[in-house]
Order: structure tokens, then sequence, then C-alpha cells
């Protein structure tokens, strides 16, 4: 109970900074949510193509080359997606551990009182990572709302960038010839005709399926929280443990397992 | 290792208790100049001699104060209790002031606060780098006043290093012209 006492009033006091940490943690969750957006609405419409796919040659015997390169393409463009998320969770660490080192310098005169008082920079390190985890929360609440409001026009626009993306994937790794050949070949026994490379393109949006607008909330949450709790309690740490050993030469420092 | 420095705390703290009685208010007298550093080899003797839970500090510089808490939480910050029992009750009632963030306090305040965070967190020895300059005689005497009675009947110590000889003077049975030595071999070098 003292401890959550300590950590909302120290909320308080360093609200301006707290306030910027929580607008960085919203850029995070919105990219993030973007990225995994992304990565859904193009495993849909690989589904739907291989669905498509299936209806023509139950068999997959005629499929032939084109059809290996659009798998490729659209595993490709899934990739990239991939990676851009790791790359956004190495920047999130990376900037957790520079901000809280900022952050545990600004606050060393309060630390030191801490460790004064005979606090282990370990239960410190462990309060600032609560407040930042709290700022986390806030965040996220935040970004729920965000989502609510504008999720569906969001999905919309993120499924057309996906589909922009592997239409550059496809058109990069399949000639006009190619599928002009492999169309052919496909409905060389069928009835109907298809007008177009509409078969391998992905189709349109269909997010009727999602409850919640945006994909990845769970890896969003975790690899935020993570990254957030690692970088801060880390360069916490690190801070008052250099901060202790300098008492420890320059003047008395009270230890106490108390409290 | 560990019964060596079992002993070793037992005996400090058995020096310790002996130059200083519990319960009262001692007086070390030592130059302006040289304040600071006396406190502070008192202060890591106790830390090298494994009593860091022995002691708390009182220094108007460092007070160790955190300024976004009450000065309720602040003084309960080395507590189990939640109580303010042990405080004299004019500070106990004192709603006010103990509802107060601690970030603007006067150093008068915060000498309270320390050394009542010293007295509730029931350390033996509490010890002070002389008090506030700012201070003015009939609140030194207030705070004299204050701690003698919150310290009367408890196992605490308050020892103040202080220049000021008339402190001194007036508590001549618990005080010291010279710094004693804490530890046996600091006081075979004095003798040398």
């Amino acid at each position: 109970m003292r401890f959550m006492e300590r950590v909302v009033s120290a909320i308080r006091y360093h609200k301006r900074w707290y306030l910027l940490e929580a607008a960085a943690v919203l850029v995070f969750l919105l990219a993030s949510l973007a990225l995994w957006t992304l990565r859904q609405a193009t495993s849909d419409m690989h589904q739907g193509f291989l669905a498509r796919l299936r209806l023509l040659t139950p068999s997959g015997a005629q499929a032939g080359p084109v059809a290996a390169a659009v798998n490729n393409s659209y595993a490709a463009v899934d990739q990239h997606f991939a990676i851009a998320w790791l790359i956004l969770v190495a920047a999130a660490l990376l900037l957790s551990l520079t901000f809280g080192w900022w952050s545990a310098h600004r606050r060393r005169s309060e630390s030191e009182a801490y460790l004064m008082l005979g606090k282990r920079p370990w239960a410190i390190a462990g309060q600032y990572v609560t407040e930042s985890l709290l700022t986390f929360a806030a965040a996220c609440l935040l970004t729920l709302l965000l989502v609510l409001l504008v999720g569906a026009q969001a999905n919309r626009l993120l499924h057309d960038q996906a589909s922009a993306a592997l239409s550059a994937e496809l058109g990069r790794r399949i000639s006009t010839s190619s599928l002009t050949q492999s169309m052919q070949t496909l409905f060389s026994h069928k009835l109907i005709e298809f007008a177009g490379p509409g078969l391998f393109f992905p189709g349109p949006p269909d997010a009727s399926h999602l409850l919640f607008p945006l994909a990845g909330t769970l890896p969003t949450i975790l690899g935020g929280a993570l990254a957030l709790a690692v970088g801060a309690g880390l360069a916490a740490y690190l801070q008052l443990s250099q901060l202790r050993r300098r008492l420890l030469r320059s003047q008395a420092l009270v230890r106490d397992h108390q409290s | 290792m560990t019964l060596f420095h079992s002993q070793m705390s037992r005996d400090f703290k058995t020096r310790v208790f002996g130059l200083f009685p519990a319960g009262t208010l001692s007086f070390i007298a030592v130059a302006a100049a040289t304040r600071t550093q006396a406190f502070q080899d008192y202060a890591q003797a106790f830390l090298t001699s494994g009593c860091e839970k022995a002691v708390a500090l009182i220094n108007e510089q460092d007070p160790g104060i955190v300024p976004y808490l009450t000065v309720r939480a602040n003084l309960l910050i080395n507590t189990r209790e939640n109580s303010l029992a042990n405080l004299p009750p004019v500070f106990r009632e004192d709603v006010s002031f103990l509802q107060r963030t601690a970030d603007h306090l006067t150093p008068t305040e915060s000498l309270y606060v320390q050394f009542f965070r010293g007295v509730l967190s029931q350390r033996p020895v509490i010890l002070a780098n002389g008090l506030p300059a700012g201070m003015t005689p009939t609140e030194t005497r207030a705070f004299l006043s204050v701690a003698t009675s919150t310290l009367a009947g408890t196992q605490t110590r308050l020892v103040v290093f202080t220049p000021d000889q008339s402190l001194l003077a007036a508590h001549p049975e618990t005080s010291f012209t010279t710094v004693p030595p804490l530890t046996a071999d600091s006081a075979h070098q004095a003798e040398a």
C-alpha cells in the first residue's frame, strides 16, 4: 500500500515527464497495431488466394510456377512487416533505456534520499518501473479508445496499404505474359473465364470477422510492456548502483531491509 | 566471516551504547570546518561495522526527504507500523503539516522530520550534522526540548556534532569536547 502511495505520488510529481512518456508509448502502440493489422490483412488475402486457387485446382497440380511466386510474394511482404515490428520493439527498448537513464539521472537526488533511508537499488528501480508501467497502462486505455473511434477506417486504410504492397511485390516477381499464360492453363478445362489478374492479386478487404478493428493487441501490449520494463528497469538499476557505490565511497549510506 | 562480522557489530554497538546512553542527547564539540568530515566518519564507522540498521542521519545539506511524499509518508517510510503514536501530541495532531508534501520544508521543519523519522524507525542512534544554521536560539531550545522529551524512556539517543560550546555547557554529562573514537582501532590511534 505504501509502495503504491509512493508510485502514485511520484507520477503526480513528475507528471510532465510521464505525459511525454505516455505520448511516446501511444505512438509505439499505434505503430505496432498498424503493423500487426498489415500482417493480418496480408494473411487474410493470402488465405483468400489459396481458397480461390483450391477451387480451380483441387490437386494443386496445375498451379504452376506463377502460383508459387504469388505465395512467395505474400510471404515476403509478411516478412517485411514482421521485421518492421521487431525493429519497432528494438527501437522502443533502446528509447526506453535512454529515457530511463535520463529519468534516473534527473531523479538522482530523490534516489539518493531513498538510498540513504536504506532502500536497495532494485527496490527503487522497481518503483520507477512500476510508475512507467502504470503510464503504459494509461496509454493503452487511450489507444483502446482511439481504436474504437477510428479503428474501422484505419483497418480499411491499412488493408489498402497491404494490398498496394502486395501488388508491387507481385508486379516485381511475375511478368504479365506469365500471368496470362498461367490463367489460360488454370481455366483451360473450365466453363467460366477469368479476365484480368484478379485471381492472384489481393481481393477487397474483409474485416467483418474482426471483433477489434486492429489486430495484434496481445503482442503489442506484451512487446511494449517488456521493452519498457527491461529498458527503464535496467537503466534505473545501473544508475542507482552507480549512485550507491559513489555514496558508499564518499559518505555513509544506511541500508535497511525493513521497508 | 559472518560470525566475525557479527562479533564486530556487537563490539561496536557495545562501545557506542556505552559512550552515548539511551534516551539522551549528546553533543560532540567539533570545529565548524571539520564538522561534516567528523559526521561522515562516524556514519562510515557504522557502515563498516555492519551496523547500518542502527543509525539514522540528520543532515541539512542532504536531508534524504522524498519531495513528492507527504510529511506523514516520509515519517513512516522506514517503519512497518502505520502509527505516529510515538510522536509528541502537538505534532501527531498537526494534520495540515502531516498531510503537506515535503517539497518545500524549511530547514527547521526538515530537522524535525528527519529526527522523528529516526525515532519512529526505532534506530538506536541518530547522528546529526549540527543543527540548521538559520535556527534562532528559541527554535533551537524548542527542538532540544522536544527531542529530550521524545527520547526519554526510549532506546534511541541523539548525537549532535556542533561547534556551539553553549550546547555542550548545557549538557555537560553527555557531551564530549573531543570526538570519541568508535572503534578499538581508532581508539588506539587516538592514544598514539
